[in-house]
């Protein structure tokens, strides 16, 4: 490369003018990093350039100066010792860059407050939903706790059914029917008697609900006598009780006593009779 | 250097020395007084926010700046605001005045030197240096080979090289 002709071709001028591609630029810069009478050149020519410039120079207006200083150090702060702000500095009309960043800072404050109002709805919604749910799932819960009671209570009284139903179901099970009497002909029982055990069982067909402070009493007619054969409990609603155990009997009825039962029948208040 | 420390010592060196020089030069090409001082307070800014990058080996401090200067110019006269209050300003300012600020500017600095070179140098500098149009912009616009417009630019150059020293 013939450096002068370099020199002397404007690239020294395109280069300091800002006129050079990039191109021209990097190999401008290689240029000079190894010739040092382009760095010569170039210097020279910014000197005159420099020179022709300050002696042309404008002053510019003199508010510019301190408008200027604050919109140089508004932006870092942080550098400037000897000047401080005052309020007033924020608020001046002629400084748009700061009134641009107190807007964009305001904005953001007030995307801020919306995030902010919105993720307190949010939560508060959240916690209602939760309350809900919480309450749903204790009600279902004290209603599972009731089916399982009623469940067990069921189970108990299938298993006392069932085992009743065995003995009745059992060959050496002895049916007696006991028909209504006179004054109370719709009025029905059944005793199973255990020929082997002699157990009683009464099943009740159809007899009327007791009057308060009144409960049905079984008799067995032994040796012509009324024998208690024990009391029907009409709350427990079992298809068949378990009586007292009678050996021998020509018959058994039914008769409504006083609660807990009566040492003999009051035979005005009969409901069913049946012989054997 | 003392500069890149920032005070507010360096703030009032930078000013007093290069605010001058630098308005001129924003002036030549926005040619309006008012948004010569926005794009001077933009340079400084900027100035003051690059200060690290200035690099020494590849030119001097005020090279620097006075192609910051330049390109800022630029870029406010192609900006939609400044072509629209300038538009709204020439009309609403008379005649004279506009003709008295045009003229001042153009006897000052850079643009005294161009004002010297022939006249289809001046024109190309003129849209090279002062409007910023590249090399291919100004071969459409002039309706010539891009090759002409780089020899020619070259040509200027060389040329006001020889106006300066």
């Amino acid at each position: 490369m013939n450096i002068q002709e370099y020199i002397q071709s404007g690239i020294i001028e395109s280069y300091v003018l800002g006129l050079a591609s990039e191109e021209e630029r990097l190999e401008f810069e290689s240029v000079c990093a190894t010739y040092p009478e382009v760095v010569e050149a170039r210097e020279a020519f910014e000197l005159s350039l420099e020179h022709i410039a300050m002696s042309d120079a404008v002053t510019p207006p003199a508010y510019l100066k301190d408008k200027i200083r604050h919109a140089v150090t508004g932006e870092n702060g942080e550098h400037m010792t000897s000047y401080s702000y005052t309020e007033n500095d924020y608020v001046d009309e002629d400084q748009p860059l700061i009134i641009r960043k107190l807007f964009s800072l305001r904005s953001a404050a007030a995307a801020a407050i919306i995030l902010l109002g919105a993720s307190t709805l949010l939560n508060f919604y959240f916690y209602k939903e939760n309350k809900k749910l919480v309450n749903a799932f204790n009600e279902l819960s004290i209603q599972q706790t009731q089916l399982v009671n009623n469940n067990q209570s069921m189970q108990t009284k299938l298993q006392d059914y069932e085992a009743n139903f065995e003995h009745i179901r059992n060959p050496r099970m002895k049916a007696v029917k006991l028909p209504g009497v006179s004054s109370n002909p719709s009025s029905m029982c059944t005793v199973y008697w255990d020929t082997q055990t002699k157990d009683v069982y009464l099943m009740v067909n159809n007899l009327p609900k007791p009057a308060p402070g009144m409960q049905y009493q079984l008799w067995a007619m032994v040796d012509g006598k009324p024998v208690d054969a024990g009391m029907l409990d009409m709350d427990k609603d079992n298809m068949v009780v378990k009586m007292k155990n009678i050996p021998s009997a020509t018959a058994f009825a039914v008769t409504l006593e006083k609660q807990g039962g009566s040492p003999t029948p009051d035979m005005n208040a009969m409901y069913v009779m049946g012989t054997i | 250097m003392l500069l890149k420390q920032r005070d507010n010592g360096s703030y009032n060196y930078l000013y007093e020395h290069y605010s001058g020089a630098l308005y001129s030069i924003i002036l030549q090409i926005v040619q309006n007084e008012s948004a010569a001082g926005d794009v001077l307070q933009e340079v400084f800014v900027n100035i003051w926010k690059k200060i690290e990058s200035y690099d020494e080996t590849k030119g001097r401090l005020f090279t620097w700046m006075l192609n910051i200067a330049r390109n800022a110019a630029i870029d406010m006269v192609r900006s939609k605001t400044y072509r629209n209050n300038h538009r709204s300003e020439s009309l609403d300012s008379s005649a004279d005045n506009l003709q008295s600020t045009q003229l001042e500017v153009d006897n000052i600095g850079l643009r005294k030197i161009v004002d010297k070179l022939k006249p289809e140098q001046r024109s190309l500098i003129e849209l090279a240096y002062f409007k910023g149009y590249t090399h291919e912009e100004i071969a459409e616009i002039e309706s010539i080979p891009l090759g002409t417009v780089k020899t020619r630019i070259r040509a200027a150059l060389q040329q006001l090289r020889t106006f300066l020293k």
